[in-house]
């Protein structure tokens, strides 16, 4: 397109987006938007420019500046999409299962060996217990109200004591079992070391 | 050579949609050129793509961006006819808009413009400077420039007409790439 020509269309626009035409010219003008895409164009451009200009002269340099590069909007979107990003991470995990109550929990339980290691020990103790107190080996003398203060001089015992090696509280039981991931009724039904008496 | 418009099948979504996003600003503006009202201008802009969709398959593809801007152009002609939209409205400036339509009904300004065409205001004569700010930021009309900087019209006119020629160039406007014969 000839320059001169683009020259006078963008004029002419510009002139009836400021309302700067007579009656005849805008007439003559809008039967050319009308028919020639060349003249829309040239007033879309009229607009475009105009309203940049009236920001340009509206705002002083340095706060278009700032507000158009405005890093701080950048950092806090930014900001926001890593709390959204680590929230979703966490949503996943959880839904996943690697992180839960249930295995916070499991985590913090001994292994299953270390469980039956434990309930042998306790098992076996209480049968040495209770053989030794059948050979008479086991000591039965009362330890003295001085010497009890010194735990390290004797070793207490007294019937209690007995009847508590020999029957195992319930709530131990349970303990112990509850370790073993079993239940107190398949103790008693199956073969393991709670049931060696 | 592009295909024959197809009468039967819609035009596809995704290709009005790409249009709009091609044209739909330029639209727009050239829209508020002919209503000077920033909602009236988005109101016509739906109504155009809306007849995109529903007969954009009878258009060629290469006289599309034509077809838009005469759907609008008349569309825009009749909400003026019927809403009295006249020679008064014509008087109001069309880059400052009233206020009522959204954010989402302006026109985008693009930060680069803006600084390449406030540096283009710097490189301006005083003179020529002057008559911009008064017409355009002022929004007072060529007489009334005139009248007060005791310049005749004429001369109000040249000053104004020499100083977009220089701030189109450095909007980044290409004369010859623009406008495409319909």
């Amino acid at each position: 397109m000839n320059r001169e020509f683009q020259n006078e269309l963008d004029w002419t626009a510009f002139c009836y987006a400021a309302g700067e035409l007579t009656p005849a010219e805008t007439e003559r003008f809008e039967a050319r938007l009308a028919d020639e895409q060349p003249a829309r164009e040239a007033l879309a451009r009229a607009i475009e420019l105009t309203q940049v200009v009236a920001v340009a002269e509206s705002q002083p340099c340095g706060a278009v500046t700032v507000a158009a590069k405005s890093p701080t909007r950048w950092v806090a979107r930014l900001s926001w999409m890593a709390i959204g990003g680590l929230a979703a991470l966490i949503v996943a995990m959880v839904w996943s299962g690697a992180i839960s109550p249930k295995a916070a929990i499991m985590a913090a339980r001994p292994d299953a060996e270390q469980q039956r290691s434990l309930a042998a020990a306790w098992s076996e103790a209480r049968q040495e217990i209770a053989s030794a107190r059948e050979d008479g080996s086991w000591p039965t003398v009362a330890a003295s109200p001085s010497e009890l203060d010194d735990e390290t001089s004797a070793v207490r015992t007294s019937p209690s004591d007995d009847l508590a090696l020999e029957e195992t509280p319930n709530w131990m039981t349970t303990a112990v079992l509850g370790l073993a991931g079993m239940s107190p009724d398949e103790s008693e039904t199956s073969e393991g070391p709670f049931n060696n008496e | 050579m592009s295909a024959p418009p197809d009468s039967d099948t819609p035009l596809d979504p995704s290709l009005v949609a790409a249009l709009y996003v091609e044209h739909g600003e330029e639209l727009r503006r050239f829209l508020l050129g002919i209503l000077r009202d920033a909602q009236l201008a988005a109101d016509v802009l739906q109504a155009t793509f809306a007849k995109m969709v529903q007969r954009g398959h009878e258009t060629r593809q290469e006289t599309r961006k034509a077809w838009l801007f005469r759907v609008a152009y008349h569309e825009a002609m009749a909400i003026r006819r019927r809403e009295g939209v006249g020679d008064k409205v014509l008087r109001r400036v069309a880059w400052h808009t009233n206020g009522t339509a959204g954010p989402a009904d302006e026109p985008v300004i693009r930060f680069e413009a803006v600084t390449a065409v406030r540096e283009a205001l710097d490189a301006l004569p005083p003179d020529q400077r002057q008559v911009v700010r008064m017409r355009i930021y002022d929004e007072k009309t060529f007489a009334t420039i005139a009248k007060e900087l005791k310049i005749p019209l004429g001369t109000a006119l040249g000053r104004m007409r020499s100083a977009l020629i220089k701030l189109r160039a450095r909007f980044g406007v290409d004369p010859d790439s623009a406008g495409s014969a319909e």
